[in-house]
Order: structure tokens, then C-alpha cells, then sequence
């Protein structure tokens, strides 16, 4: 009994102590803030330096949840005009949630690159390369995201429904990627609700930051 | 065993990748360039030596009969330990190393060194094991990475040298196991015929 009760006891010590060493190094190491990595920023606009605005945290809304809300700024700290950056992940994957970093000009989309994702390499990851996504610049925030449904007559290609061809406010689905093109939209509509619902508060932020 | 004999050891005589052939799978996978090699092996002196110690400082204290599970919890730790720091400090490593970073914790030649030496000396020598076990290991990694990275991608240590058209199954697993086993083919030759020397030399002393 007694040999059990000192093996247990043992166990429960280093146990501890590796818990109390780890949590230490985490809280060393772990980022203060949830900017995003500076080389994504980087690629998705150039910038001297990124600053979070202080709204709500991150935030969980129908379509996704908004990670993060940034601006890019010159090199006096000056935020570049009317821009906004969100990180922004969305539901609907094939595998879990996609996250979507999205600059935001003038209310219309600017640029757009997936931050992370989980879904299937050359099947889900088709409706995420640049070449795909640059479908959605130019697509204005403050109205809603919907996705075609796609005819589903060719896989890995994009494709028109047929009727809506020159209906702008759909976005075209990727064939074989529905899900993670479900996604890349939700996170844009969960831009969209926050965008529509935060605009004051981040009008005001923009201004102190000036 | 002697501090220098123990110092030696891990670098050629019981090198860990070409003798005693343990860590095959991290030594093929990331040897593809120098710098990967060279962080992986650094990554795995760092946790060997980390473990050795605390190992050797807990053997008196820890069960004979859970002592793999203690050995593992330990290892594991500073395995973490070493995957939070490079993931805030090296972030580019961190991503190049991938899932091979957090397979440190099965890699056999941590529990090895743990099993065999930490559990049964001092501090000191235990430290000084996993130094030179994790010296023989980054030498060995980063030769191959080297070797593979010269013939496969016509670079050294990511500079280009303007090979106008690299061997790419150099790269590959196939090209790895080559470098491997001539490698090891060659070093155990060397070992060979530098422990038959020194065993004649002994015998015409006597």
C-alpha cells in the first residue's frame, strides 16, 4: 500500500511541477495581443506597422466569429485612410472553421488572403488560392455575402449558375469546394454584421488613433 | 566510464544516427536542407540535455515501475518548453520543422539516453551524456542535410550556388536513405579501422 500511495505521489509531483514550469513558459511566450502574423499583414497590404483597435474582443456572430480588428498605419503611426483589416473566421468547412484576413477600403473589399485553414489540400484548397479569392475584391461590406449554389456538372472548376451570371451581390461557388467556399462567405458576412453594427465605434477609434 | 570517454562518446564512437542508428525518422525527414538539420539537431541536444539532468536529479526519487511514464512526462515537458520558445522566438523554424518538432518526445534516443544513463549516474555525467549525444546527433543531421541539400537543391545552407539542374531525388526519401546509408557505411568503416588500430597498438604495448 505504502509503495502504491509513494508511486502516486511521485507521479502527482513531477506532474505538478511540469504543469507549474509550462504555464510559466506560456505565460512568457504567449502573444499579448491577437494581431495577426506581420508577414499575412504584409501580404495583404503593405504597412510600417499594424495597430488593434479596442472594440469588443473577439466576437461570435451567426455566420462566424471576428478575431481581430486592425488598421494599417504609416510611418507616423497615422492610420491609412478609410482602411480597416479583419481577421475573420468562418463557418462552414470541411474541416472546421476557415480564417479569412480581409482589408477593407472605402467600405468595398481591397484584398483578401486565407490566414489559416484545415481543409483538404487540392480539393477544399481550391477555393482558396488567390486566383479564387480575387473573385471577392472589389465587393462592398456593407452589404450581405451570399453564395451561388454551384450545378455541380464539372468538379475543380468555378462555375456560373446559369440566370445569374450578372447577378453581383452572388458570389460563385467553387465545384468540389462548396464547403470551404461556404466558409470564405461566412466569413465575409461576419464581417459584414460587424461592420453594419460596430461602424460608429469604429469611425470614433479611427479618429483617436489620428 | 571517464568525463572525457563520455564526452567523446556520443560524437563518433556510439554516434547516435550512424551506430547505434536510433532517430531514423526525424534524420530522413528534415535533413532535406542544412539549416533544418541543424536546427533539429540543436532542438534535440537542448531537450536531451534539459532531460538527462532532471532525470538523473529524480532517480532515486521515481518508482522503478512507472519510471518510463515519469521518463515520458519529463520529456515530454521540455519538449513544450522548447515548442512554445521557437514558436515565439524562431517563428520560421517552428513552422519548417512542423510535426517533427513535437515527435522530439518519442524520439528513441532521448528515452534511450534516459533509460541507460540518467537513471543510473550522477548530474554532472548525465549532462554531459546528453551534450555529446546531442553534438553527435546535430553533427550527423546536419552532414546529411548538408550532402542533401548540395546534390538535391544545388544550395548550401540556403544560398544558391547556381547549379543549373540539381539532382531533386536528393530531396526526396529515396535520395535520403542514400546519403544515409553510404554515410553510415563510410563512418562505421572509419570507426573500424580506427578501433582495430588502437586495439593492435594496446596489444604490442602489452
Amino acid at each position: 500500500m505504502n509503495g502504491v500511495v509513494k508511486t502516486v505521489l511521485v507521479l502527482t509531483l513531477i506532474a505538478f511541477f511540469a504543469g507549474l514550469s509550462l504555464g510559466l513558459v506560456y505565460g512568457l511566450t504567449a502573444k499579448s495581443d491577437s494581431l495577426p502574423d506581420k508577414k499575412a499583414l504584409v501580404k495583404l497590404v503593405e504597412a510600417s506597422d499594424y495597430k488593434e483597435l479596442k472594440l469588443n474582443g473577439e466576437t461570435k456572430l451567426e455566420f462566424g466569429t471576428i478575431k481581430c480588428v486592425c488598421v494599417p498605419v504609416d510611418n507616423n503611426g497615422v492610420p491609412i485612410a478609410d482602411s480597416v483589416i479583419f481577421l475573420s473566421d468562418g463557418n462552414g468547412g470541411f474541416d472546421g472553421a476557415v480564417s479569412m484576413l480581409v482589408y477593407i477600403k472605402n467600405a468595398k473589399v481591397e484584398n483578401i488572403i486565407c490566414y489559416e485553414n484545415s481543409e483538404t489540400p487540392g480539393v477544399g484548397s481550391n477555393a482558396l488560392t488567390d486566383k479564387y479569392l480575387k473573385r471577392y475584391i472589389g465587393q462592398d461590406v456593407s452589404s450581405d455575402f451570399e453564395l451561388k449554389s454551384s450545378d455541380n456538372d464539372y468538379w475543380s472548376k468555378p462555375v456560373k449558375q446559369s440566370g445569374h451570371e450578372d447577378d453581383a451581390s452572388q458570389i460563385e461557388g467553387y465545384t468540389g469546394a462548396t464547403r470551404t467556399s461556404t466558409a470564405v462567405v461566412n466569413a465575409l458576412s461576419a464581417i459584414h454584421t460587424y461592420y453594419v453594427n460596430n461602424l460608429s465605434d469604429l469611425t470614433e477609434q479611427l479618429k483617436e488613433l489620428k | 566510464m571517464k568525463k572525457r570517454e563520455i564526452a567523446l562518446n556520443g560524437i563518433l564512437k556510439s554516434n547516435p544516427t550512424f551506430r547505434l542508428v536510433l532517430g531514423t525518422c526525424p534524420t530522413l525527414a528534415v535533413t532535406t536542407t542544412a539549416v533544418n538539420s541543424l536546427a533539429m539537431g540543436l532542438a534535440v541536444t537542448f531537450v536531451l540535455v534539459c532531460s538527462n539532468m532532471m532525470i538523473s536529479l529524480l532517480r532515486k526519487v521515481i518508482p522503478d515501475n512507472v519510471r518510463i511514464a515519469a521518463f515520458i512526462t519529463v520529456i515530454a515537458t521540455f519538449v513544450t518548453i522548447l515548442q512554445m520558445l521557437m514558436k515565439s522566438l524562431l517563428p520560421d523554424l517552428y513552422s519548417a520543422l512542423g510535426i517533427f518538432l513535437p515527435l522530439i518526445v518519442v524520439n528513441c534516443i532521448i528515452l534511450g539516453r534516459a533509460e541507460a544513463f540518467a537513471s543510473k549516474n550522477g548530474v554532472a555525467d548525465s549532462i554531459t551524456d546528453g551534450f555529446s549525444m546531442g553534438i553527435g546527433f546535430t553533427a550527423s543531421l546536419t552532414l546529411i542535410g548538408v550532402i542533401r541539400e548540395l546534390l538535391g537543391s544545388g544550395s548550401f545552407f540556403s544560398l544558391s550556388l547556381g547549379v543549373r539542374s540539381p539532382m531533386s531525388v536528393f530531396v526526396l526519401p529515396a535520395g535520403g536513405f542514400f546519403v544515409y546509408g553510404i554515410l553510415m557505411a563510410v563512418i562505421n568503416h572509419i570507426t573500424y579501422k580506427s578501433e582495430k588500430s588502437r586495439l593492435l597498438k594496446k596489444e604490442r604495448a602489452e
